[in-house]
């Protein structure tokens, strides 16, 4: 059995942390402080008034020298990815290194440092992760589990129950942990079923059988990521970058766009796994190994005191959320997550704080003082008004065909490094372009298009913590050997995240987008913000 | 409970063939191994084994040593030394290397049926906190 999740470690080049520390801080250095100004970005900071407020603020003399901080910043973003990407420090010291940069080199006054580390968008997301602490704790994912799957039998059947459900539930509560639980329970299920069909002492694997279910769980929690903006830290980063332009979105708003392509995304993974490995399953049911799993919820008996009150909490959160107006933010409902666990004694306070990773926070945070930076110091609007003319130069400069081009770039590079990690970067510079372009739906139509596409880290195994999970723990219990190889990532995940992406381009850009519409005057009230510059 | 899955070590061949007839009656799932050689070969195909019952007097490599192995290479599936009058130091040498139990030849069946339940138990408890701590740690995942 496998006891602990690692990821196929970095191995040769990649693996030295000091190096790629070195490279990260040499260009940062390079293109901060040697490369000269470009004309255009000297020109917009100066027309657009960014140079003005910077020289209000006291953080630059004259437009010569706001341009150089300008360059600071732009700077800051490959010193960015080659952090993120080769975890030369740690993900959330990455972040940190944000507001430190800030502070002293100059980049925003102080109070704007405070203010961008800070807001509703990190509150949201602690009590996102208090509220994964708690479910675990408790062992409400286990019940749900046996709730999800428990009652099915035969082959179809609990494949399609386990798609669908998984991206359903990825699209709320940490599909993390989600993961890490159903995979043992996926691999029991199928040893199960295996020994069921093999003759008497001799276990006869199904490799196919093996593959088909643990990639179809990995695949369906990815996808769930759409749902909502419970489902991750990166879809709350996106919605801290519309707040910053004054055209935030609500909890239920993205769900209106999201959660109805999570199911369908869900069922599309199921179809293609059986597409793929159908052929080559001998083992074709599955209801010997749900048995011991239908045991396990007899077992289970009623529900808690404990598990009672962690999903009325859940549900509580959650109607605040989609019901509880403006005034609450998405911070105020998610912070109860922290409160109600300790005084109702589900769960101690020590357990809640040792169990939120303070890592993805600081690094959530950090990444909304980077989208700050780039916004202040007119940076994003320069790489925004670059990238937009290249774009427009191969008439994919608005709608439908930005939406597209933006979705494939994001969903390239979520394979190759954090989810947030991507959103944390793209954003500044997506929401600015995407007013800029003019479209009506925008900017809120090109950010989920970027932060969809975060959820379709199928093909690489580093691309997100689900696949290193289904590859630590998905082991034969017989032999502790590895179901899956990290070269079947390439092998199926690329064309499950083709298949991703293509559904919402057709479904959610050119059906969902129309059908729910977006609001009067959002492009106004963004693009207001835009060409005020740097002055709000 | 599911049935336990038991592993019965002993180089008396006969011994082993009626044990695995009594055990197999008592809803046990039994495979067997005449030497530590054989053992440790079948252990590594058949890792999901609870308990091994495992003589203390072998020939070639004895059961002090199998269980050294079987420790360093399978951690959690817990061992139970069967020892005769004249290897009991044997045996009390094999719970201080981390034996869960021993009994002493010729052993009551309930009582072996006993001590088995309860090692796998606790093969089982540990298998359930190492999953829980990987749920936990999952939760530290940075997305």
């Amino acid at each position: 059995m496998a006891h602990e999740v690692h990821a196929p470690t970095k191995k040769g080049i990649l693996a030295n942390k000091t190096l790629w520390l070195c490279i990260g801080a040499a260009v940062f250095v390079i293109v901060g402080f040697l490369i000269p100004p470009p004309e255009s970005l000297v020109k917009i900071i100066s027309d657009q008034g960014f140079a003005d407020q910077m020289i209000k603020w006291h953080l630059a003399h004259d437009v010569n020298e706001a341009a150089r901080k300008t360059m600071i910043v732009l700077g800051i973003i490959p010193m960015a990815v080659i952090f993120f990407a080769t975890e030369a420090l740690p993900i959330g010291l990455t972040g940190i290194l944000m507001p430190i940069l800030a502070y002293f080199l100059g980049l925003l006054p102080e109070k704007e440092v405070g203010k961008s580390f800070a807001g509703d968008a990190p509150m949201f997301l602690l009590g996102v992760l208090a509220m994964g602490v708690v479910v675990v704790e408790v062992g409400l994912h286990k019940r749900l589990a046996t709730w999800i799957l428990g009652w099915t039998r035969g082959f179809l059947v609990p494949v399609f129950v386990l798609c669908i459900s998984m991206s359903i539930i990825g699209s709320f509560i940490s599909a993390h942990a989600m993961c890490a639980f159903m995979t043992p329970v996926i691999m029991a299920v199928y040893y199960g079923s295996v020994l069921a069909k093999s003759p008497s002492g001799q276990v006869e694997h199904d490799p196919a059988l093996a593959k088909f279910l643990l990639f179809a769980l990995c695949f369906s929690l990815n996808v769930g990521g759409v749902g909502s903006p419970a489902a991750g830290g990166r879809n709350v980063l996106m919605m801290g970058f519309w707040e910053g332009y004054k055209v935030p979105m609500d909890f239920f708003t993205w769900m209106k766009y999201g959660f109805p392509l999570a199911p369908v995304l869900g069922l599309m993974v199921a179809v293609y796994m059986l597409v793929i490995f159908g052929r080559n399953i001998k083992t074709k049911d599955l209801t010997p190994g749900l048995a011991a799993l239908k045991e396990e919820t007899k077992q289970m008996g009623k529900m808690k005191y404990e598990e009672w009150v962690t999903l009325g909490m859940l549900l509580l959160i959650l109607l605040l959320w989609i019901f509880g107006g403006h005034g609450l933010g998405l911070g105020g409902p998610s912070l109860l997550a922290l409160l109600i666990p300790v005084i109702f004694r589900i769960t101690p306070w020590q357990k809640i704080l040792h169990g939120i990773s303070w890592d993805a926070w600081f690094m959530y945070c950090g990444a909304l003082t980077l989208g700050e930076l780039l916004k202040k110091s007119g940076a994003a609007m320069w790489l925004a008004s670059t990238f937009l003319d290249a774009l427009k130069s191969v008439g994919i400069g608005q709608g439908l065909g930005l939406w597209i081009g933006l979705s494939a770039f994001s969903g390239v590079m979520t394979n190759f490094m954090s989810d947030a990690g991507v959103t944390a970067l793209l954003g500044p510079i997506v929401v600015p372009m995407s007013i800029m372009s003019g479209h009506p739906a925008e900017p809120w139509a090109s950010g989920l298009a970027t932060a969809f596409a975060t959820s379709f880290a199928h093909f690489l195994i580093v691309g997100t913590p689900n696949n290193a999970i289904v590859y630590a723990l998905g082991t034969y219990p017989d032999t502790g050997k590895n179901a899956i190889e990290p070269v079947d990532f390439v092998k199926y995940g690329f064309v499950a995240w083709i298949l991703s992406l293509v559904l919402v381009w057709v479904l959610g850009f050119m059906v969902l987008f129309p059908l729910v519409g977006f609001p009067e005057g959002l492009l106004e009230t963004a693009r207001n913000v835009l060409m005020s510059g740097g002055a709000r | 409970m599911q049935e336990p899955y038991v592993m019965l070590v002993d180089d008396e061949e006969a011994f082993v063939e009626a044990m695995t007839k009594r055990l197999s009656k008592r809803d046990l799932k039994i495979i067997s191994a005449l030497s530590g050689e054989e053992a440790l070969e079948k252990l590594d195909n058949h890792r999901d084994v609870d308990v091994v019952i495992l003589d203390v007097k072998m020939p070639g490599m004895d059961g002090i040593e199998t269980l050294r192995e079987i420790k360093a290479r399978f951690p959690l599936i817990e061992v139970i030394m069967l020892t005769g009058h004249a290897t009991v130091e044997n045996a009390v040498e094999g719970m201080k290397k981390g034996a869960f139990d021993y009994l002493m030849k010729p052993c009551d069946i309930d009582e072996l049926l006993k001590k088995v339940k309860e090692a796998t138990e606790k093969k089982r408890s540990h298998e359930e906190k190492i999953r829980e701590a990987a749920i936990r740690n999952a939760l530290s995942f940075v997305e």
